[in-house]
Parts: structure tokens; sequence; C-alpha cells
């Protein structure tokens, strides 16, 4: 049985104007056709009516810890984690995601791989969920494991063992490849950042930092590029942007210092950027009421402007950019990704759309092929969005309906109580 | 403090004698724990009362044998990976807890998920019964590849055995379990599969009880054979799990021991029931589901002094608490004695210092609320209304959306 998805406006998330009055024929789960809704006058077809409002398709959150578990002390119980604890956060944080419009998810570092584990049993019990791209564990470098997030990552040295660590990763059974490219050594980083903020602007970086080599991101990017996977970097230094780029990575996580340099090897490799504003701008805006020192704070409102400025600069030049949020803080949102883009870069809300939808498709190599954009061939993922986000980007979060292969799996607005999580169609 | 006094249609406080059901009382409960019956008039000032007098209310249900993570489904699926076997874990508890266990004893399980599971819930991250963690559970050296529970411990010898629980007592083992004796083959005939178990010797036993005792814990051992029954009792275990092969003769040392019986007969209930559309082997099957405890033995048992125990060792999701109430009713105890081994038998062999299963002083307000009196209808735990753990009342829609799920088929 097909399925005639029926539109007032559609936004597609190819960067097209929008097309108004427009319908998508479904067969099991994919457009299999896109047209004016004149094109399909008698077709035999289940009519799922979306003609009250805008449809875009399902966004993308490239950047998502889902098992980090939000509260104090979490950091500081690392070495103990509660693996069943972080599982259960899991299904929590999809479910929430789902019902932000989030149809796929890449989850960019999961201890012990468990983001594997909750896929398996989330698509074995049809749980509420974003499609899940899974990184699994960190790969870093020998002596890089400084940070809270410790017991997820394994260090590597040299070329082979880089080699060996990505094969037997993408046996695991992950589809993206997360390299942990830069570690600040610092024993104490409130102390580092203090000093950091004592300097000048155009300052050397006072912090002492160990990276991965290009050759061994190059080996890493060799495995996962010849099985169509994808290679994610966390760096945030400017020589680390530039390390990872040139060893052939898909996408610069937070990439923090960007330079010109920077900018021209982007558009050189043809890398994405996920810039991760919203847990910047998060901890800005309620540093106060974080459980972190205030430096860490003050850091991040002293490198956000200059952060901003050349995210634009990026922009205008032509790097891709695509929508990640970091989700490590509770309370963060989907939605402050998209809007920053255009509140706080100034970017149009298409292409914050375009960023929140078809870049985010296209950073995934073949777990990204059938989701993106409303297009024949991809997965009917859409949100139904009661006003018009080209208007005011903010009406995203007017969302009454999510769609997932043709089928709506939540309605987070609506009023008649089919709105509460754990309701499904 | 918060303090609050509760009232009920009558309070099934089990007593030697019978039933008090404390009529015209209230249950004043100071932060969480129970303080004691009292008049209205007698209640302090600023005092919130709890108004659940359409329901009676009963001490909250222990599970001396939950098994988290290997819970077989009606279809017959199994866990077959980590995330697979916290996704069912996570079911149980909140299975378990609506079905009006609040304390469940955990049998072990892999990678520490009882232990994580028992955290989670505490620290009210998660729903669920309240779980006594046992990690992994100790089986003689070489018997692992023969056991179907997953993360066993294999222990060889009274220095390993006394390493092994050390270690797991470290590690954060709120009891000690352990396999007394484990099949070398199966075999058709019952009896001659029983002949090929090996057991722990007394030796090892006794230490691993030794050292449980200096920390506190009680040892259970799920002990099939008379010979495993025989050592588990030289070396003073405390409870006893499926006891296919006790003998009378086993009875009078239990008694005098203190050594308590868990006949755990919904294990079997549920296989026979369910075990073939599993997948379950057939000598599987009738092993354990022809392989019990006699009723006569078993009533001769409750008659001798032994301390009757409920635990679901339960395969099944649907082999739960009530289920496990339903077959010692059917074996000959009364309802007031299946509730006093739901309650007050599993409190004493859960720990040595009995923190529940009784509306006494000082004891956590753990309890459970039915609409008619189990003592004299042992099917109203089928209709539990709510749920109070520690003080806190659940009623939410949670609990009662698995209530139906956790019934027998």
């Amino acid at each position: 049985m097909q399925t005639l998805i029926k539109t007032a406006t559609l936004i597609d998330g190819t960067g097209e104007s929008a097309k108004p009055g427009w319908s998508l024929l479904v067969q099991d789960g994919i457009i299999i056709d896109c047209a004016p809704a004149a094109h399909f006058d008698g077709i035999d077809a289940e009519i799922v009516d979306l003609t009250a409002g805008v449809v875009v398709p399902g966004f993308l959150d490239v950047h998502t810890h889902f098992c980090y578990i939000h509260e104090a002390g979490f950091q500081q119980s690392a070495m103990q984690p509660n693996k069943v604890a972080m599982l259960d956060a899991g299904f929590d944080n999809a479910e929430e995601w789902l019902h932000q419009g989030v149809t796929t998810t890449r989850l960019v570092g999961t201890p012990f791989d468990l983001d594997i584990e909750l896929r398996s049993v989330i698509e074995t019990h049809a749980l509420p969920s974003p499609r899940m791209v899974c990184a699994g564990r960190m790969m870093t470098m020998v002596g890089g494991r400084r940070t809270a997030w410790d017991f997820m990552k394994e260090e590597v040295n040299g070329v082979e063992e880089a080699r060996r660590f990505a094969r037997a990763h993408l046996q695991r059974g992950a589809d993206v490849i997360k390299l942990y490219c830069t570690t600040l050594l610092e024993a104490n980083v409130a102390d580092y950042l203090t000093r950091a903020l004592a300097l000048p602007d155009d300052a050397p970086d006072p912090g002492r930092w160990s990276s991965l080599t290009v050759d061994e991101i190059a080996a890493v990017c060799d495995e996962a590029h010849n099985i169509g996977r994808t290679v994610a970097a966390h760096v945030a230094p400017t020589f680390g942007i530039k390390i990872a780029l040139r060893g052939g990575v898909d996408t610069i996580e937070h990439g923090t210092n960007l330079d010109n340099e920077c900018i021209d090897l982007f558009l050189e490799t043809g890398a994405t950027l996920v810039p991760t504003l919203s847990v910047t701008h998060y901890q800005i805006a309620n540093g106060d009421h974080l459980d972190m020192p205030p430096v860490f704070t003050a850091f991040s409102r002293r490198s956000w402007d200059k952060q901003i400025k050349m995210l634009r600069k990026a922009f205008d030049a032509g790097v891709k950019i695509a929508t990640g949020t970091d989700s490590i803080i509770a309370g963060m949102q989907f939605y402050d990704e998209v809007e920053l883009l255009v509140t706080a870069v100034g970017i149009s809300p298409m292409d914050a759309l375009v960023a929140a939808t078809r870049n985010g498709a296209r950073a995934l190599g073949i777990a990204g092929e059938k989701v993106g954009t409303l297009e024949t061939g991809k997965y009917a993922d859409l949100v139904l969005l009661a006003d018009d986000p080209l208007t005011d980007i903010h009406n995203i979060r007017n969302i009454t309906a999510v769609v997932q292969s043709g089928s709506i799996v939540a309605r987070p607005n609506q009023s008649d109580g089919k709105g509460q999580r754990g309701h499904h169609d | 403090m918060t303090k609050n006094a509760l009232r009920a249609a009558g309070f099934v406080d089990l007593t030697p004698d019978g039933v008090d059901y404390h009529s015209d009382e209230y249950l004043l409960i100071e932060d969480g724990r129970i303080v004691g019956f009292d008049k209205l008039a007698n209640l302090p000032d600023d005092v919130e009362i709890i108004d659940q007098s359409a329901d009676f209310c009963v001490p909250g249900l222990i599970d001396t044998a939950f098994l988290p993570g290997l819970l077989v489904q009606p279809d017959g699926a199994r866990p077959n990976s980590y995330g697979e076997s916290v996704w069912q874990a996570k079911q149980a508890a909140e299975q378990w807890l609506a079905s009006g266990v609040t304390s469940a004893a955990s049998m072990g399980a892999a990678d520490r998920i009882d232990f994580d599971l028992s955290k989670s819930i505490a620290a009210g991250r998660m729903s669920g019964s309240r779980i006594h963690p046992a990690l992994s559970p100790l089986v003689p050296a070489g018997m692992a590849k023969f056991h179907w529970l997953y993360g066993v411990r294999e222990v060889s010898g009274a220095d390993d055995a006394r390493r092994a629980v050390r270690e797991l007592i470290k590690d954060g083992a709120d009891r000690i379990v352990i396999y007394a004796d484990v099949p070398l083959e199966f075999h058709a005939d019952p009896a001659e599969t029983s002949r090929h178990r090996l057991p722990f010797s007394v030796a090892e036993l006794s230490e691993m009880v030794a050292q449980a005792r200096q920390a506190g814990c009680f040892v259970h051992a799920q002990a099939i054979s008379t010979r495993a029954i025989d050592n588990c009792l030289a070396a003073g275990v405390r409870s006893i799990g499926c006891a296919f092969g006790l003998q009378a003769a086993h009875l009078p040392i239990m008694a005098a021991k203190g050594i308590a019986l868990a006949p755990n007969l919904a294990l079997g209930a549920t296989i026979r029931d369910m075990g073939a559309a599993a997948g379950f082997p057939a000598s599987a099957i009738n092993m354990v589901s022809n392989q019990r405890i006699a009723p006569d033995l078993l009533l001769h048992a409750h008659a001798a002094g032994v301390d009757i125990i409920c635990g679901t060792n339960a395969a099944f999701l649907a082999g739960d608490v009530y289920r496990e109430c339903q077959e010692l009713h059917r074996a000959g105890l009364s309802a007031g004695d299946v509730l006093r081994a739901a309650t007050q038998n599993g409190a004493r062999a859960l720990k040595p210092h009995v923190e529940y299963g009784f509306f006494r002083s000082r004891t956590v307000a753990d309890l459970v609320f039915v609409k008619h009196d189990p003592a004299q209808n042992l099917d109203s735990l089928s209709e539990i209304s709510a749920v109070m753990i520690e003080g806190t009342l659940r009623t939410d829609t949670q609990i009662a959306s698995h209530v139906s799920a956790s019934r027998p088929i």
C-alpha cells in the first residue's frame, strides 16, 4: 500500500524555494515520487494530511551524546561509570530528540560502544528514536586520555595502531570513527583558562597540547572511506583543525578557533564544519548555574565573538556547516543550534534549515544517503511545523507532527494529549 | 523531618497467632521509616495524612530470587547482548515493583548489571524495585560453560572461594549467590541428570559463608542434588533455592540452623507452560518442570519450622511473584503463610539486620496496597493499586500500566 503525504507548503531541504501544494508518494517508507498535488489525482493510496502548516525534512543533529548523564558529580565518578544508567539515559534522550523533530542523529563518542548497543535495542523493540549513526568509543593519541570522558577513548600510537583500531572498530559496528584529535595536557584546566584569559586575543595559546599526527588520521580515514564510512574529528585549537583536515577527516567537530588557512583547507577538502554553537551558548547563558568553575564561562564569553565572526566568514566562503548540539548539558535543545545560525551567525533561515537537514546528511557517508532531503529515493522522514520557519526561524519549535518512513511517530505540540511522550500512532 | 500517617481499610500485620488489622489506627511514618500504629487523636499535629482507606495494606513483597537481565520473553526471545540484557532488566525491575515487590534480591547478572541497576533505582534515575545486587554468581570451576546464567564466576578450592567472596563484596555485592552444584551432562531422566551434578565442597562453602558473614552478608545457594544440599547445610548457608533433592532428614537441620527454603515454584510452572515455545530443550523442560519439591515435603518443612521464602527465580517475565505466591498456596500453604513467606521470612533471609517485611518500628516503610484482604484471598495480590517505597507512595500511570503486563499468562 502506498501512502500519499499531502502538504500545503513543502521545503525539501535542498535549498530550493518552498513548494506550495506539493505531495509525496511513499512506498515502504521511501519517497517514490514528489510533485504538485494535481499530479497524484485519483491515485489509490492512504492519505496522510499534513496541510496544516509547513513540511520540512526531519532534522539531523550530527553531534549528540545520548548516553551522557547530566548530573553534578558525573565527571568525577567517571572511573566507576554506571553503564545501566547511561543506557537508560540513551532511551530517554532518543525519545526527547525525536520529539524535537530530529529524525536522524549521529552519536559521536560513547563509552563502551553503548550507542551501538542502544541502537540495537531501539531497533529490536521499535522504540521511539531518531535513526542512529554511531561512533562508539573514540580514538585518541597515547597519553591523550585526560578528560572526564577518558573511559570512552582508546589510545593509539602510530599509523599501524591507528589502522588496526579503525578496522576493529568498524567491525564492531561503528558507522563513523570519532577522533579526539587534540588533548590539552593540563592537569588543571581552570588554571590554563585563567592564564589564557590574561593574554591578549592574538597571543599564542599558552596550553600544552598533544595531538594525533596527520599520518595517523589519514590511516583511519583510508580505512573508513574504503567502505563508505566517515571520520569525525573533535578539535578546537587552530593547529589541530589543520592537522585533522590534512589527514582527510569528513567533519570537524567544534572547530572553535578557525583562521583563514583553516577555511582554505575546508574548501580544498570538502569537509563539513559542525560548530556545536549551542553548547557554548548554553554555557554562556547559564554558566552561573552550572557545575563548573566560573572561568570556563568567562573564557567561552571571550572566545564567542571571534568564533562567530570566523564561522560567518567560513560560511560566506562556501564551507558547509551542519547542526550538532553536543548535548552534554541538561536543558539543551536541538532548536537552539538552528536558531543560533540565524540569530548569532546571521545566515538566512533557509540556509540554517539546509544546515539542519541536507548538510548533516552529506556528512554521514553512506549512512546519510537516504536522509536529509525530501526527494525521490529518500526516507519519508519529515516534520510538520505549524508556522513558516522562513519568516521566523523560531517556528521550528512549533512541531505538530514528526514522521519517519511515512508514519507519524510523534505529535509534540498537540492539544489532544497525543503530544505526550510515549504516545505513538 | 517528613511525617505521614497512613490510613487503610486494614493493615495485614501477620502475628504468630494470625492477623492484627489495627482497626481504627493509623500507621505513623517518619522519613521513610515506620514509627508504629496509633489512634488519630494521638498523632502529632504536623503529620500529613495519606488516605488509602479503600485498600488493605501489607508490607512490601520480597523476591529472594530476582533474575535481572536474563528474562525470556513470552515469545522465547532471550537477551543476546549487553544492551538487550539491560533493557530487559529495566523492564523487569519496573514490572516487579508494579507487582508489589519492593525488594528484589538479585541472583546475579553479567557485567554488573544488577549493581548498576540498583544504584540507578536508588538514585531515583530509574523506576523499579529496590535491587540487592549479587554481581557474579559463583559456580564450581569448569562449570561455567554448562551454566545458562551469564556472568558466573568459577571457583575452585577454599582459597579461591575466599578470594571470590572478598572481591564480590568489595565490588558492591549485597549478597552472595552460589550454584552449589552444576550438571556435568543432561539426561532425559532428571534423576540421572542429578547423579551427574558436581557440587561445591563443604570447605569451599564454609569459607564463602564465613567471609560473607564478616561483611554482614548472607549466602544464598541454589542446590539441586541431595549431596549439594547436604554440603550447604553443613556449611550453614542462609537459604537454599530449588532444592529438588530435599529430603525429610534435612528439615530438622534447616530448622535448627535457621536455613530458609525457596522452592522457586514459579520457575517450574512457567517453564512447564512456556518452555517449548521459548525454545528450551526437552530435557531441560523435563528436568525443571517435573522436578520440584513435593507438596507434602514442603508442608512438612513448614510444619518443622523451616522458613519458606518467596523467590521467583523466573526466567520468564510472566513468572512473577504473584505466580510464586499462587504456587505456594496451591502446594498447601495458607494465604497468611504465603504472605509471611513473601514478606517477613524473605526479609529475615535478606540481611542479618531486618529492615523490611514488617510493620515494626524503624523498619523501612515499603508497603503494598490491594483492594481486598490478601490474608483471606491471595488473589487480591493480582490487583495492586499502589506501592510505597521508603514512605513515598507510587500510584503513577507507569506503575499502573505495568500491573496488567506482569500478570501470569
